[in-house]
């Protein structure tokens, strides 16, 4: 069965595995264990509630089993662009018109933008290859919903996530050659850890302040615009369910697309419930002896990690600093109470009574398992 | 006797059989027989000090009356519109934290120019580019300028024409303006004609052009001039005028700018009060542009003579009033 917890310091080695193997394009797992170590440092104070609400980011990980090792990690980043300032492209467009010249032309537009500064972004979500299973990306993912659900005073209303964008198989982004390229002589994957080390702020100051045209560009970045790498494709079609929409602004970078949600309307948010928890000592966890929802639906619960059973439910406790997930096969709730066996529970730190929010997996439950980064 | 002087209606087929000789672009010198006459009517308004705001238009003429080339002067770039340049500038983008510091140039659209006098509508038949004639139809226009100062800015522009490929196409315009248009260079060069090119400038884009996001082949023609322009050029710079960042929107050749007082030719001009048909055998002789009349009444030659105690003193000077005052320059450039 998968746990999600919040990161702590003894994750420093697993993370810094993490960053070498995210690879390029993930900006927010750079490969600099000084850099790492300073992100773990302020989840883990965000977590205490040693740091001003608008500096929080919070980091989860996930392991296999109650004792395993962390095989994936997400964050939650409750307020972009406070200490540096956050970069965007938004895509508009121009139009020149003379009725007289017979002359109406609409020209695609870059524009820098700030305009996302003091939102909410998920992200940061990379998962180590072996782990790609069982729903482990869905169950990452989607743990953060549950987390921004418990604790929405903590987050902007305008929760975003930016999608990692195309990039070929070398690595190069054909918007980068395009338009950074020119701007700073340097390549797309050196640029790319400068802007995962923090440095994002001092390569945004050398990029182009006034709008650019679009048609200017080279054909291929133009194509390029709002395209997201294949790899991330499936993070943003699960993201899409959750009612996730681009809005129109792009990475400054590789122009991969925003997406963007209202909290309250996200539909993983939307369809979660409180219930209370309802321990059911015994072996395996098998429950329905109190005959909640009827003994024949249940099959057996807390077991996400056998292939013919993947989790469809995502069940949370409600404490902060303590917070914990776990992908569960079936859920017992008769809306009200959510039938846990004592694995269940000991692993959401759970007893008799708590509140527990649970939340199938999928909205319509028939999503892929997202297998790489958003 | 060769001589310029305004252009009257009565040179409107003339003028089109010049315009057909050059391959230069005239956006002051529309293309169609209507729009040219309405030109010409309105520089004759302006020869009359009734429009102060009309290109004023010369034509030089032989000794037969035939016209041989045209120039003009239009008193205030633009006239009652914006007048349209880019101006080629630069922004530093440096991170003194990465290491970085990259010049780049950036257009950005301008009216500075707005105002100023400029120099326009030059044509010549290309026999006679390299004679003489092109200094007394080019350099007639200063001495206008001299002896009507009011009418004019302090300042004088001449927009040299751009590169231009074969077929008549400007590849700056390809790149930029056409991206904005949908029409190419030919095309928007005729609305041009017909709607002026303020109209046209305007559905120009607003915001700033990196050089850098352009093709290398389009860097290379900004600010570049077509050879055949290299006469005037060449003339420009001895009067002092130099280029200057501001390239056309159309086709990015550049624009020279000079004061008018600091023109060589303006420097050299001196007033004479009559002529004397006999010359003194003693002075020597030298050749001169001489001008006379106001508005409509101008006239400028050039002949051979000297000056002496106010008096141009010149054997062949038939076709000047002699008890008139007026300009001279030696034809020399002094500068």
């Amino acid at each position: 069965m998968s746990v999600i917890r919040p990161i702590a310091e003894h994750d420093l080695g697993a993370l810094i595995r993490m960053a070498k193997e995210s690879g390029v394009g993930f900006t927010s797992l750079p490969d600099n264990p000084e850099l790492i170590s300073r992100k773990l440092e302020r989840a883990i104070a965000s977590f205490n509630g040693d740091l001003p609400a608008d500096q929080l980011h919070f980091m989860f990980v996930i392991q296999e089993a109650a004792d395993g090792p962390p095989v994936g990690v997400c964050g939650i980043e409750a307020r972009i662009g406070q200490d540096d300032v956050f970069y965007n492209y938004r895509l508009g467009a121009v139009i020149q018109a003379s009725k007289a010249l017979g002359v109406y032309s609409r020209t695609p537009t870059l524009f820098l933008s700030n305009d996302l500064t003091g939102a909410t972004e998920i992200g940061s979500l990379f998962l180590r290859a072996p782990a790609r299973r069982n729903r482990n990306g869905s169950l990452l993912s989607k743990c953060r919903l549950l987390f921004l659900a418990a604790f929405p005073g903590l987050f902007s209303q305008r929760v975003i996530a930016e999608m990692r964008g195309y990039s070929d198989e070398q690595g190069q982004s054909p918007f980068w050659d395009g338009l950074g390229r020119p701007f700073f002589n340097i390549e797309f994957s050196d640029a790319d850890f400068l802007t995962g080390s923090g440095d994002k702020v001092f390569i945004a100051e050398l990029m182009p302040k006034f709008p650019i045209y679009v048609p200017m560009l080279p054909v291929s970045a133009q194509q390029a615009i709002g395209v997201v790498h294949p790899g991330t494709e499936p993070a943003l079609a699960m993201l899409q369910c959750e009612g996730f929409r681009r809005n129109g602004y792009v990475d400054i970078f590789d122009a991969g697309p925003t997406i963007e949600c209202e909290l309250d309307r996200i539909n993983g948010i939307q369809r979660s419930m409180v219930v209370t928890a309802d321990i059911v000592e015994g072996a395996d966890g098998v429950a329905g002896a109190d005959g909640v929802d009827g003994a024949d639906r249940v099959k057996r619960t807390g077991a996400g990690d056998s292939p013919g059973t993947a989790p469809r439910w995502l069940f949370s406790n409600e404490r902060f600093s303590d917070f914990r997930a776990i992908g569960c096969a079936d859920a017992q709730c008769d809306g009200t109470r959510i039938i846990l066996s004592r694995e269940q529970a000991d692993m959401l730190r759970v007893e008799n009574g708590d509140t527990v929010r649970i939340m199938a997996l999928n909205p319509e439950d028939a999503t892929n398992d997202p297998s790489t980064s958003d | 006797m060769w001589q310029v002087r305004p252009l009257d209606c009565g040179d409107l087929a003339a003028v089109e059989c010049l315009l057909q000789t050059t391959t230069l672009r005239l956006s002051t010198l529309p293309d169609t027989r209507e729009k040219l006459a309405q030109s010409i009517a309105a520089a004759r308004q302006g020869f009359a000090g009734k429009d102060k705001l009309a290109t004023l238009l010369f034509g030089l003429q032989d000794g037969d009356g035939v016209l041989q080339g045209i120039c003009g002067i239009q008193p205030h770039a633009g006239a009652d519109e914006p007048f349209y340049s880019y101006r080629i500038d630069e922004l530093v983008h440096a991170s003194r934290h990465l290491g970085i510091n990259q010049r780049q140039t950036v257009l950005y659209l301008s009216h500075e120019l707005t105002g100023l006098t400029s120099l326009c509508s030059f044509v010549l038949a290309p026999a006679l580019r390299a004679t003489p004639l092109f200094h007394l139809l080019s350099r007639s226009r200063l001495l206008y300028m001299a002896a009507h100062r009011h009418v004019f800015a302090d300042e004088l522009i001449c927009e040299i024409q751009g590169i231009w490929d074969d077929q008549g196409q400007s590849l700056f315009w390809k790149h930029v303006g056409e991206l904005f248009f949908g029409m190419d260079f030919i095309t928007a060069d005729q609305h041009c004609a017909l709607h002026g090119k303020t109209a046209i400038a305007e559905l120009l884009p607003a915001y700033p052009v990196y050089n850098t996001l352009l093709p290398e082949d389009v860097q290379v023609v900004i600010a570049n001039h077509h050879p055949a322009t290299q006469r005037t050029i060449d003339w420009l710079q001895a009067e002092g005028m130099h280029k200057t960042r501001f390239v056309d929107p159309f086709d990015a050749g550049p624009t020279y700018r000079g004061k008018l007082e600091h023109m060589a030719s303006i420097q050299a001009i001196r007033p004479f009060d009559s002529i004397s048909k006999h010359q003194s055998t003693t002075e020597h002789s030298s050749s001169w542009l001489v001008s006379q009349g106001e508005g409509a009444n101008f006239v400028c030659m050039i002949l051979s003579g000297h000056l002496q105690d106010g008096v141009f003193h010149c054997a062949q000077s038939a076709m000047l009033n002699d008890g008139t005052p007026g300009l001279l320059v030696s034809l020399e450039m002094t500068r």
